[in-house]
């Protein structure tokens, strides 16, 4: 089944920082598949984020010092993620090297959740460009659940 | 407990790479025992970086600044192949600026496994290279043996290896 527009409506706030907005829409994704479709859509908008920003370099380097740099924006966030992992499933994206099979499906949609909104932010997006974005991110969110 | 010169020269050589760390450290541990010399050792360390952090934020510093400074300096190490736990150099460092409840839970080891990488990036931020090191320890010495003090005066049950403790 694909993404909807009301998950890319979800995300869509999420992105703009309309968390009210974000967070009525999400209760209504209701059932565990609509739950992992939107958890699905929401990783795929992670990659391409993580891509962009990286522009497909692996320098760990530039992701310890991005992850430090979000972290430091917010002290609520730096308590809610550990970083090590975000560096991880950061590197993750650019690399097939990094291992993150330890990291927890809770901690890893954290991260998601905090980076992407980080990343889309930092490219300071105009409207036409965010609609973009989350073209692509649905797109890859379709390929993902046909496979 | 006393911070001798002899400290200093060894603390010198490990952040500078002049003379022979190793032969310094062993002559000191031959004369005042490991743990009492790492004791020393440790606290001079600290004391260091707590003088480096505060020269490096003359107007106090906040939690954005250690985690940045963290960052900093494992993205520096990084690149040589070596890691430090992102959360135990932040605890460390916070450790160091006073803060002994951040950094309560760690062992001595991971502080000092920690701690010279966050020295090597603020020296290295702050240009203090070989001709300004003397300068730069003198200021750290009274530190550490304010800091050695305040541990000799606590109750044996109070010491937890080499932590520092706040001068405040």
């Amino acid at each position: 089944m694909p993404v909807t527009d009301d998950e890319i409506a979800a995300l869509r706030a999420h992105l703009q920082g309309n968390q009210a907005l974000q967070q009525e829409l999400y209760e209504q994704i209701t059932t565990p598949a609509a739950k992992t479709k939107y958890m699905t859509l929401l990783a795929m908008a992670f990659f391409e984020a993580v891509n962009r920003r990286f522009g497909g370099r692996d320098s760990a380097a530039e992701v310890i010092e991005y992850v430090a740099d979000v972290r430091a924006r917010a002290p609520e966030v730096s308590e809610k993620i550990d970083p090590s992992a975000a560096e991880r499933v950061i590197r993750r994206a650019l690399t097939d090297d990094a291992d993150v099979s330890d990291i927890s499906d809770g901690m890893r949609g954290r991260i998601f959740l905090i980076f992407v909104l980080a990343l889309v932010s930092d490219a300071e997006y105009d409207d036409d460009q965010l609609e973009a974005f989350l073209v692509e991110a649905r797109k890859a969110a379709d390929d993902a659940l046909e496979h | 407990m006393h911070v001798t010169s002899e400290y200093v020269a060894a603390l010198r050589s490990c952040l500078t790479g002049e003379g022979d760390f190793m032969d310094l450290t062993d002559r000191l541990q031959a004369l005042d025992g490991g743990d009492r010399s790492a004791r020393i050792f440790f606290t001079l360390a600290g004391a260091a970086l707590r003088c480096a952090v505060r020269r490096r934020f003359p107007s106090g510093y906040t939690d954005a600044d250690v985690v940045r400074l963290v960052g900093q300096a494992r993205a520096r190490l990084g690149e040589e192949g070596y890691e430090i736990d992102p959360l135990v150099a932040e605890a460390t460092l916070r450790g160091v600026l006073g803060d002994t409840a951040a950094a309560a839970h760690l062992e001595g080891m991971e502080m000092g496994a920690a701690l010279f990488p966050l020295l090597f990036e603020l020296l290295e931020q702050q240009g203090i290279t070989v001709e300004r090191m003397d300068d730069f320890l003198a200021g750290a010495l009274p530190l550490a043996e304010a800091w050695l003090a305040r541990e000799q005066s606590a109750s044996p049950s109070d010491r937890r290896g080499a932590e520092p403790r706040s001068a405040d």
